[in-house]
């Protein structure tokens, strides 16, 4: 075997592609047809149909008829396990650069108030009016809310789950590490 | 396995170039900086692979032919750092909620103290800063107006928002 792209690579690349084209196929059908009031559940079984399809293709690589049966099981196993990976990372960025952006960005909900006026242009107190920091807590609050983060019981808001923090903790330690006050 | 870790140590190349930058203040958490520095190491790595540097391929666990595979794993690792990265200059208003509400005694808050809060953190007049910095908005002191790269993206994310029937979001 020498240099060049093989039929391995492409084909754990090509079934965690093929997988996140069903994600982004299922998640499109369940938010235009179905409206969902809510965003992770809907959002959590787009992505369980997409890792699903994706653990089908590593599954033509280690199931009992290999795809490629020339590999050592062990071979074939890293190759099924880089499907799902690569299709779970592929899955988050699009959640996160693209969906994310589009659904929760400060800027970008800016932008569109913007864009809506004619010339484009307002004043701060127009804006300010449209949108403000207290649109944005609202917003927010019922999100964390239908989420799971957040309890509310008469207007007192209590943490319910913290995997948050996490992010957090990372974002402090990647401040200290890159020396950003 | 090779090309994995390959992947794996690009990664960590490329996280510590931009720390050694960072420090020495060349750049910081700019996205397109970032970018570049995350294309600069695929480049990189592509060239070792195509000089066929590395282990010969093979049929084994540790010779098993992935670097493609691998690349595109680098590629995604280096925007998960980048996404954290994005996040390092203002935080997003949902953590600041969360951390605030953690912080509160009794580990609870009301409306009130939530919105006096968020309203302190300016969070709407800090991305209008940041807009006008980025050339996507102009402020002449009485008005704010888009750009045509600002408009670009919100005509962009419009677009996006009626696929999926999205109300208005932020």
């Amino acid at each position: 075997m020498g240099a060049g792209i093989h039929g391995i690579d492409l084909y754990v690349f090509g079934a965690a592609a093929a997988a996140f084209v069903l994600f982004l196929v299922v998640h499109v059908i369940v938010f235009r047809y179905l409206r969902p009031r809510q965003l992770t559940l809907p959002l959590a079984f787009s992505f369980a149909c997409g890792f699903m399809a994706a653990c089908a293709g590593a599954w033509g690589l280690i199931g009992t008829a290999p795809i490629f049966p020339e590999y050592t099981i062990a071979a074939r196993r890293l190759a099924g396990l880089s499907t799902p990976a690569v299709y779970s990372l592929l899955t988050l960025h699009y959640l996160s650069w693209v969906f994310g952006m589009g659904e929760a960005a400060v800027r970008i909900r800016i932008l569109l108030e913007l864009d809506k006026r004619p010339g484009g242009s307002a004043t701060p107190a127009e804006l300010r009016d449209a949108y403000s920091d207290e649109t944005i807590l609202k917003i927010r609050l019922a999100k964390l809310v239908g989420a799971g983060y957040l309890r509310e019981s008469a207007g007192i808001y209590r943490i319910s789950r913290s995997q948050m923090f996490l992010q957090a903790k990372a974002i402090g330690l990647l401040k200290r590490v890159l020396g950003v006050t | 396995m090779f090309w994995l870790a390959m992947g794996v140590l690009f990664f960590l190349l490329f996280v510590a170039t931009h720390i050694l930058l960072a420090r020495a203040g060349v750049m910081c958490v700019e996205l397109p900086k970032l970018l570049g520095l995350a294309v600069l190491w695929l480049a990189v790595y592509g060239a070792v692979w195509a000089v066929g540097g590395g282990m010969p391929a093979g049929t084994g666990f540790w010779n098993v032919p992935l670097a493609f595979t691998s690349m595109a794993l680098f590629f995604l690792f280096c925007l998960c750092y980048i996404l954290e990265c994005n996040l390092v200059p203002y935080g997003s208003p949902s953590m600041k909620i969360l951390e605030f509400v953690n912080r509160s005694a009794g580990a609870e808050a009301s409306h009130v103290q939530l919105k006096d809060y968020l309203t302190g953190e300016r969070i709407v007049q800090s991305r209008l800063d940041d807009l006008v910095a980025s050339g996507y908005i102009a402020f002449d002191g009485a008005r704010y107006t888009l750009q045509p790269g600002g408009r670009r993206v919100a005509r962009l994310m419009r677009a996006y928002r009626q696929l999926f029937r999205l109300e208005a979001g932020g």
